[in-house]
């Protein structure tokens, strides 16, 4: 998609009537696209807690109600991890009302920057009483890291 | 259905003040809760993530119906926190049931750190088709 944009100001320099007299480039400006992907409708998300020690990180996440195979968990690139999901709302025929409604239901998707990069195979996983732990280990390496500078395509 | 305000089952809450028989310090929670009700019966949601079935305590007492659920405090040593969004402590929540439920009969089941509690209606609270018989 992007490469159907032939050029985009920058929103600072760009004269305002520019907006009026383009409405393209404003549509395309909008998060609008990403919204068709599911995961990204977040409806609600779980709460987090994040601890680091010497070696690793853990991660604990309040989800409950969900079967473990509606989790989603990605690591990215060692340092974001994604926790993403659809809580389920029950469905039964025969109900004729509710009281009161208070709890979750619908896609989640929490993302996480983590304090340091860890290794993507070292990852233990656990969901119990609607807790999720994760426990991630520290990239050994992750202290000084050279980076490569390559050329944009 | 029809009527909210006459409830069947009704609910207390912020009573976190109030509570006599906090034996440790640790802050108190609310738990989200789903009640919904059928022909035959009313059940109730609770979330309470991280409570075990051992430390979950269900108490009906003059049809006040008690949650108390602890959460046993995570220790990961050597570890220092970056970041708390939820904290360790106590849920706690009241309901007040009303007569036509069938108190002997409540259900109580604990899973992925959602409860379940079924309340059976009491046969007369059951509606009932009348056949009108021709003579």
């Amino acid at each position: 998609m992007a490469s159907l944009i032939p050029w985009k100001r920058k929103k600072e320099d760009a004269a305002p009537r520019d907006d009026i007299l383009n409405p393209f480039e404003r549509f395309f400006d909008e998060p609008f696209l990403p919204s068709f992907y599911p995961f990204n409708r977040s409806e609600w998300w779980p709460r987090v807690d994040v601890s680091e020690g010497k070696t690793g990180i853990t991660v604990e996440a309040e989800i409950p109600g969900m079967d473990k195979k509606d989790i989603d968990l990605t690591i990215e690139k060692g340092r974001f991890l994604h926790i993403r999901g659809k809580k389920i709302k029950e469905n039964k025929e025969n109900k004729k009302g509710y009281y009161r409604a208070e709890r979750s239901y619908g896609y989640f998707n929490r993302s996480l920057e983590l304090p340091a990069e860890v290794d993507e195979s070292e990852v233990d996983a656990k969901y119990s009483r609607g807790v999720l732990k994760i426990k991630l280990k520290k990239r050994k390496d992750s202290g000084t890291k050279s980076i490569k500078i390559t050329n944009r395509n | 259905m029809a009527d909210t305000t006459s409830k069947e089952m009704q609910v207390k809450e912020k009573h976190e003040v109030n509570k006599p028989e906090q034996t440790r310090p640790a802050p108190i929670f609310t738990p989200a809760v789903d009640i919904f009700e059928t022909d035959t019966e009313i059940t109730l949601l609770a979330d309470l993530p991280g409570v075990t079935s051992d430390n979950l305590n269900i108490d009906l007492n003059d049809s006040v119906l008690t949650l108390t659920g602890d959460i046993e405090p995570f220790e990961n040593p050597d570890e220092e926190d970056l970041m708390i969004e939820y904290e360790v402590g106590q849920y706690y929540r009241q309901f007040t049931l009303s007569e036509i439920i069938d108190q002997n009969k409540i259900e109580a089941n604990l899973g992925d750190g959602v409860l379940r509690l079924t309340l059976p209606k009491a046969e007369k609270a059951k509606p009932r088709k009348i056949e009108v018989k021709a003579g």
